[in-house]
């Protein structure tokens, strides 16, 4: 009984061991994509535009791969959906662990090793699967080659098998692409174990002389990007429009310029930018409104594209997408198209929007957003925001460069004063270039104090030896002042040490002033007249060529007009 | 052995069973046409292909139905011969078929009858008519294949396509060229040459012209001393011995108004000859003023005159909607490669308050296809930029009210024969640059224009590319995509 035992026992671990393993596998993968790596995934929908239409869909047959990428990206057009990423992804993990597994058992005969090699190849492309522009596609172009395997493998020795070998490879070729690959490498290994070496050099041989191509793959090997994930937690909750989940990802953050842009943008749309700015590092104007060029990141390039839609802004919203598109992993992708469409319904460009409109019907998990912007129904939540967006245009038309920020900041409020966001932004962009001058000049203290404002006058009065006159009309606080005298008692005290202000002062302008913020590109504010703003010298001219004649508080005293002591202290 | 062979009868009987069943199942599909309505509406076909003129070489017009149709039959009937299609929604014509259609009807009209089953019956619309021209057009079209996305690019493809089937090769895929961009193609001039000649310039470090010509391809640097960048514009002479080149300092800007996009100008143009012969550039002082902007080149079909657009400098960008270029032409004496001494106006762009573009001189030397815009030189972000003939004998503008549509119509090239232009319109949605081909016949009037045709038409509504400066050629481009990269690497 014992002996029918063990052989019972021995019967069914090696029928349904590697089952329960590659549902541990499975599952695994699950939780780790839906718990910790979801937004890639997310992104992976978000890049790609896959259409139910015959044109579309036969775009694909005759193209190395094709059979791979058919069914990789009809599967990633899913992953919109909450947890299909992850479940999708886990079955083709899956898959790819039972494929490897049988091969594995083909080559080596036992089943234990067998599940110890499936093991590491379903976690090689479950690493690879972690990069954000590693497509479906070439995991299942894995499975596919390998599974090949198996014909050629099931073959009996001889010439025959040979020739099968070499269809196989270039069907493999043709339907997986860099399967082929995978087939190849296994062929070799099994003739090498059959101690075919002939057949084995020669198979080997092909693989130096037909050049195979990586595609549809992208890379060979990847690492969760955990970074990368925040970034695009942050942009793809923004593309949710979850507000708060924005500001809240993106305060939690390291210092980058996408965590501070969506900051900034989250803190704008509910109004909060000038009292928020500086409690989030801040990296230079570009943290608000970044420039666009062949260099920038296309994540980077879409997500300014969102800035200026929300500012009314859609000539620079309409190029920033576009650009994002194009410089995307696939140049295409239904947010990109979302946005266009948007912004072709606004201006009234019917028959361009009924293209971008007719594209996204054309999606499995789109079409009810596209229909619903057909309807037009104004008590429709996402028509009331076109509505919105549309008082922000511009009534004037105004040339600029792509590389003027403040120019069509202030277009903006010229033909619409009422638009906060694009004043906040646009004290913000002279706050964070230290272009002070053009602060005085944009900054209209009754539209509304803030702190901050505050704190980047007292630094302009001083710059320009404001008298006390002017200081009291300016109205800023006491408590202000003193801190100001405070800092600028400890900022000289210190020797310019920014840790020992950093702890009482860092959130304040001064503090940025001094210490933060990057050299501005030299194209920075470039107007059309040619010349460029100037902003503040990255290094901050040594303290004491500042006077502080009117400043200058003692005891916290105010210095009165006829005071004949003069302290320098910067 | 007695097992294997009913395994053997019963495969094929399986197979044979799984073949009927699939036929039935696809004519089953089929609704059936017992009762058909007539309706006095034309087809809500795209492309509209109604009342046009066509080569009698040219690919088939395939179309698809703008309306809740769920199958058609489509009957192209002609004096001689005639064909039927079935389908969902698009036609699918047999190349074959349609070959000897147009072979057999040349001079004669085509009736084409859809019957289209909407919602649940069948609609026969009034037919439409197009005529079958004699005039084969070029069978090679070349054009760049670019988002719209205004001044930066990432994947750029310059492609050639056959006009007499669907054959589309890729001559150039940035992708390969460390994302260089490149700029449109250009085909040469010579009609008696056994092997093609044409151009393009690729941008960047690797930057340069990269000419096919004489078999051979290389790269040049095109860039006189006296010029302010390299050459942008260009056209070749004919027999390809001389390109004529515009220098451009081309300046972007952004209109922030609605739709108008892109403004783009120069801040400084000149216009110099290259003899490729002899590897040296050919200047004047008329064509390269400073005080005068000279732009968009070409060469008269026999080779005695340089036409080219010019523009009073103006204060740039204050003052670009004063820019209005006339159409100006120089003598060129191409036995002692230089240029006269005078230049005419042909065409003023300040006395018609308008400015004048890409002047391209039919094959026969009688006419200038030219785009009018209301100001600058950028005429394919300008929704106002008209295609204008000019009858270089009489002095006439024929406004071309039958070929322009909404939004740009610009970037025209002429057919070798002069029968036909090809050109770039934004007419179906003002972003994206469709090719259009139209007819023109010997007295300079053009015909309604067509949609370059696709085996499936929709994909024009599914890409998200531009078809950029399309170029006519008798002959395609005789190297290969990886012969054109590898030179282009260097």
């Amino acid at each position: 009984m014992g002996l029918r035992r063990k052989i019972l026992k021995e019967k069914y671990r090696d029928r349904y061991a590697p089952w329960v393993a590659a549902l541990c596998v499975g599952l695994a993968a699950f939780a780790f994509f839906f718990f910790f790596y979801p937004y890639h995934l997310q992104h992976k929908e978000q890049t790609l535009l896959f259409l139910h239409n015959p044109d579309y869909v036969f775009s694909y047959v005759g193209r190395p791969g094709w059979v791979a990428c058919l069914l990789g990206d009809f599967c990633t057009q899913y992953y919109w959906y909450i947890g299909a990423g992850p479940t999708i992804v886990a079955i083709w993990l899956m898959v790819v662990w039972l494929v490897a597994w049988v091969v594995a058992k083909r080559l080596m005969a036992s089943s234990d090793w067998a599940m110890i090699v499936a093991t590491f190849v379903a976690l090689w492309e479950w690493l690879r699967e972690c990069a954000f522009d590693y497509p479906l596609s070439a995991t299942i172009a894995l499975a596919g080659g390998m599974s090949l395997f198996l014909i050629f493998a099931a073959l009996k020795d001889g010439y025959a098998r040979t020739i099968a070998g070499i269809a196989l490879l270039a069907f493999a070729y043709w339907c997986f692409a860099y399967g082929a690959w995978a087939l190849l490498v296994l062929i070799v290994i099994f003739l090498l174990l059959h101690k075919r070496w002939t057949y084995a050099i020669g198979f080997a041989l092909l693989g130096v002389i037909i050049p195979f191509k990586s595609y549809p793959a992208t890379n060979f090997w990847s690492w969760p990007n955990l970074t990368r994930e925040r970034a695009m937690a942050i942009d793809t909750e923004a593309y949710w429009g979850h507000w708060h989940n924005v500001a809240r990802k993106a305060k939690e953050g390291k210092s980058g310029y996408l965590d501070a842009f969506y900051y900034n943008l989250g803190q704008a749309m509910r109004g909060h930018l000038a009292d928020s700015l500086l409690y989030h590092p801040q990296e230079g104007p570009y943290a608000l409104l970044p420039m666009t060029d062949r260099n920038s990141n296309y994540l980077y390039t879409a997500a300014a594209g969102e800035a200026w839609y929300r500012l009314g802004d859609l000539t620079f919203a309409e190029h920033s997408t576009i650009l994002g598109m194009i410089f995307s992993p696939r140049s295409e992708g239904t947010r990109y198209i979302k946005r266009l469409a948007e912004i072709a319904i606004i201006n009234g460009d019917s028959a361009l929007a009924d293209k971008y409109l007719t594209m996204l019907e054309a999606t499995a998990v789109h079409s009810g957003w596209a229909k619903r912007m057909r309807e037009q129904d104004p008590k429709d939540p996402a028509i009331k925001q076109l509505r919105e967006i549309a008082k922000l245009k511009p009534t004037q038309d105004t040339l600029r460069f792509s590389s003027d920020i403040p120019g069509p900041l202030r277009a903006l409020l010229r033909d619409n004063p009422d638009n906060e966001m694009a004043y906040q932004y646009l004290i913000s962009v002279d706050l964070l270039s230290r272009d002070l001058k053009s602060f005085e000049t944009d900054y209209k203290p009754q539209r509304g104090r803030a702190r901050l404002y505050d704190e980047a006058m007292l630094i302009s009065l001083l710059l320009r030896d404001a008298t006390e006159e002017e200081l009291q009309a300016s109205g800023i606080p006491e408590a202000t002042i003193d801190d100001f005298v405070q800092y600028t008692r400890l900022f000289n005290a210190s020797g310019r040490q920014s840790h020992v202000l950093k702890q009482r002062f860092g959130n304040t302008y001064w503090y940025y002033y001094h210490f933060s913020g990057k050299n501005l590109s030299k194209n920075w504010g470039q107007n059309l007249e040619g010349k460029r703003h100037k902003p503040a010298p990255d290094s901050i001219p040594a303290a004491d060529t500042l006077r502080t004649k009117a400043l200058l508080r003692p005891q916290s005293q105010i210095i009165t007009s006829d005071s004949s002591s003069t302290n320098e202290i910067y | 052995m007695k097992s294997i062979d009913k395994y053997k009868y019963t495969r094929g009987w399986a197979g044979a069973l799984f073949i009927g069943a699939l036929a039935f199942a696809m004519t089953a599909c089929e609704p059936k046409m017992d009762k058909v309505e007539m309706v006095d509406e034309p087809a809500p076909i795209f492309p509209d292909y109604a009342g046009i003129i066509v080569p009698c070489n040219i690919a088939p017009l395939n179309f698809t139905l703008r309306n809740d149709a769920d199958y058609m039959t489509v009957k192209v009937k002609g004096q001689n011969d005639s064909i039927t299609v079935r389908g969902r929604k698009e036609t699918n014509f047999s190349l074959g078929l349609w070959r000897s259609l147009l072979t057999s009807e040349i001079g004669n009209d085509l009736e084409v009858t859809v019957t289209a089953h909407v919602n649940g019956q069948w609609v026969q619309y009034q037919p439409f008519y197009l005529t079958v021209s004699p005039q084969p057009i070029d069978p090679y079209l070349s054009y760049r294949l670019i988002e719209p996305g205004y001044e930066v690019w990432n994947k750029i493809q310059l492609c050639e396509r056959n006009l007499e089937n669907f054959d589309e090769r890729v001559l150039a895929d940035n992708l390969n060229l460390d994302g260089a961009c490149m700029n449109c193609h250009i085909y040469g001039n010579g009609n008696h040459e056994e092997r093609g000649t044409s151009m393009f310039h690729l941008r960047g470090p690797k930057g340069g012209t990269i000419m096919i010509k004489d078999g051979k391809i290389t790269k040049l640097t095109i860039k006189p001393t006296s010029m302010e960048t390299a050459a942008v514009y260009g056209d070749f002479s004919p027999g390809n011995r001389y390109c004529v080149f515009s220098s451009n300092l081309v300046r972007p800007t952004f209109h922030t108004l609605d739709s108008r996009r892109l403004e783009v100008y120069d801040e400084a143009s000149d216009v110099f000859v290259v003899d490729l012969d002899r590897n040296m550039a050919v200047e004047s002082p008329l064509v390269s003023r400073k005080d005068v902007w000279e732009t968009f080149p070409v060469f008269s079909p026999d080779c005695k005159w340089v036409y080219y657009c010019s523009a009073p400098a103006v204060s740039v960008p204050d003052s670009v909607e004063q820019l209005r270029y006339s159409i100006c032409r120089i003598p060129f004496d191409s036995a002692m490669a230089e240029f006269g001494d005078s230049v005419e106006v042909v065409w003023s762009g300040p006395e018609h308050n308008a400015s004048a573009c890409h002047p391209k001189i039919s094959p026969d030397g009688k006419f200038l296809l030219f785009t009018e815009a209301a100001y600058g030189t950028f005429p394919i972000w300008h929704k106002e930029a008209d295609l204008r003939m000019l009858n270089l004998e009489t002095g006439e503008v024929d406004p071309l009210d039958a070929v322009n549509g909404p939004n740009s119509d610009t970037y025209h090239s002429w057919s070798s024969n002069g029968r036909w232009f090809v050109f770039a319109s934004k007419r179906d949605d003002g972003q994206y640059g469709r090719p259009y081909i139209s007819y023109v016949d010997t007295t300079g009037v053009a015909a309604k224009p067509f949609l370059v045709p696709l085996k499936r038409p929709t994909h024009y509504n599914n890409t998200l590319k531009s078809y950029n400066i399309p170029d006519l050629s008798p002959r395609p481009v005789t190297a290969t995509q990886q012969e054109i990269e590898d030179v282009c690497k260097l």
